[in-house]
């Protein structure tokens, strides 16, 4: 991270000690930056946090994979056949329109509540995002390519993996990316709903019912760097071997 | 003498969908272009040039008609295409070895061998380049030279460009177009230019079409280039080059209000 990077985070530090510190806000809702980080250690050092870590990044790895692989088939399918695009817009707005939290009971009903309805209700917000960003992927292709390809003698199947599948990647990991941000958050809300042994979820609830004060906060912390590590990798992966993107 | 058509466009027809009505582009075209000559086609935006162009290098369809090449159909690959924007025509994701090697790519040929045949290509063209650089790491007039040495690296039978040079700027305009009417003077190879612009028409071609505004477009008149002996990449300098330029002007003025 860059200098200029850190500034905000201090910031909140300094605020969040002086407001808690100062009891300026209540114990009860805010813990000290001192109680939280030696909690956070000590959950680290006793490793009882790292079965928590494991087991979100275990559902959030699940989620992103099985929608990812739906949504860019059937983005795929959209994309190359306009008219199945023509035939199913209506319903795909629809059902992409339904919050996935608000589909989490019927996936409970359907799976029960252990980890497919976790991992199904990711894999749903997800696949819907995947679909549209494939879709517009495949769509927008720069014609000027496909010419250029035609013109050198490539058939349909080399103008689609060779021009249509590099040119709209950026495109698609556009949207790959917005899954990445929010997929953690899905699955630490799914956790914190439904319960379970494991989870970085499942840890804040029980800890807000508990008043561990300080468990919670460093469970945040946790959640936060979580999405923020996978977000910096996947930006570290993008710019190294995407390195085409918006050119 | 009439010299024996090399490329060659009989009857053709090609109608755009149109939001209200199909647009018909070319109706009945027909056109020759004789071996080891350059053709240039000039007409107003919007007038066709550039779908002629696509169906000679056939990326484009025609309806009806016949698109020839020595007498037997074209083949897609047979005719090397240089596009007008070049930043869009070049695949920013593949190295410029690959990009000028594409097409040998496309037929399986291994890296070295792609690599060898880069390298020939480019000190044969005199494109001074490092190949291994990705296209976008390249300034304007090197990716037009690029996408020339793509065009022409799996030995074409003729060469199409599309206004090649009027997405450069006036200064880079000027040496890549001696660079390139360089090349295809020392490759004698058989060649169309498209363009709207009267001065890139004169100095590449040695037969101009004067193509007509209106729809479907027809040709309005064809005129001869006579720069007998002057080098391609000289002719912009020679004496005769504002008169010829004079001339053809008014013929342009006249196809457009036809």
């Amino acid at each position: 991270m860059k200098k200029e990077h850190w500034l905000i985070p201090l910031l909140i530090l300094v605020l969040w000690s002086i407001l808690s510190y100062t009891k300026i806000v209540s114990q009860f809702f805010m813990a000290t930056p001192s109680e939280t980080f030696l909690r956070l250690y000590d959950l680290i050092i006793s490793g009882e946090i790292l079965k928590d870590i494991g087991w979100t990044l275990y559902r959030i790895f699940l989620g992103l994979l099985v929608g990812s692989i739906i949504g860019m088939g059937f983005g795929l399918l959209i994309g190359l056949v306009p008219v199945v695009w023509k035939y199913s817009q209506g319903t795909i707005d629809f059902f992409r329109s339904l919050p996935a939290f608000a589909l989490f009971p019927f996936f409970i009903l359907v799976f029960g509540h252990g980890d497919p309805a976790k991992i199904g209700t990711t894999a749903w917000f997800v696949a819907f995002i995947m679909l549209i960003s494939t879709s517009y992927a495949i769509q927008d292709v720069n014609e000027t390519r496909i010419q250029a390809a035609k013109s050198l003698g490539a058939n349909r199947l080399s103008i689609f993996y060779r021009i249509s599948m590099p040119d709209g990647l950026p495109q698609l990991l556009v949207g790959f990316r917005t899954c990445l941000s929010f997929a953690p958050i899905v699955v630490v809300a799914t956790e914190m709903f439904s319960g379970t042994e494991y989870g970085i979820g499942d840890r804040i609830y029980e800890a807000r019912l508990l008043y561990k004060v300080a468990d919670m906060y460093a469970s945040l912390i946790v959640a936060g760097i979580i999405g923020l590590i996978l977000n910096k990798l996947f930006l570290y992966f993008v710019e190294r071997k995407i390195h085409w993107s918006g050119r | 003498m009439v010299e024996e058509s090399y490329i060659e466009l009989k009857n053709v027809c090609k109608q755009y969908v149109g939001r209200d009505n199909p647009i018909s582009v070319l109706h009945d075209f027909s056109l020759n272009v004789s071996k080891s000559k350059v053709l240039g086609i000039y007409g107003p935006n919007g007038c066709g040039k550039t779908t002629i162009l696509g169906i000679v290098a056939g990326f484009l369809t025609h309806d009806k008609g016949e698109v020839l090449l020595e007498g037997n159909p074209i083949v897609t690959g047979q005719v090397g295409c240089l596009f007008q924007n070049y930043s869009a025509s070049l695949f920013p994701w593949l190295t410029i070895s690959d990009n000028i090697s594409f097409s040998m790519i496309l037929k399986g040929i291994s890296r070295a061998e792609r690599k060898d045949k880069v390298r020939y290509i480019t000190e044969s063209l005199g494109i001074n380049i490092n190949i291994d650089k990705y296209p976008y790491q390249l300034s304007g007039g090197q990716q037009q030279l690029v996408s020339l040495a793509r065009a022409l690296c799996d030995s074409p039978k003729a060469l199409v460009m599309d206004e090649p040079f009027s997405s450069l700027d006036a200064s880079t305009r000027a040496s890549v177009r001696s660079d390139t009417m360089k090349i295809v003077d020392s490759l004698n190879i058989t060649a169309v230019i498209v363009s709207h612009n009267l001065e890139d028409c004169i100095a590449c071609s040695d037969n101009i079409v004067f193509l007509s505004s209106s729809l479907p477009t027809r040709i309005f008149n064809v005129s001869e280039v006579n720069m007998e002996g002057v080098k391609a990449e000289r002719r912009i300098h020679s004496d005769i080059f504002a008169e010829i330029m004079d001339d053809l002007e008014k013929t342009a003025l006249a196809a457009r209000d036809a």
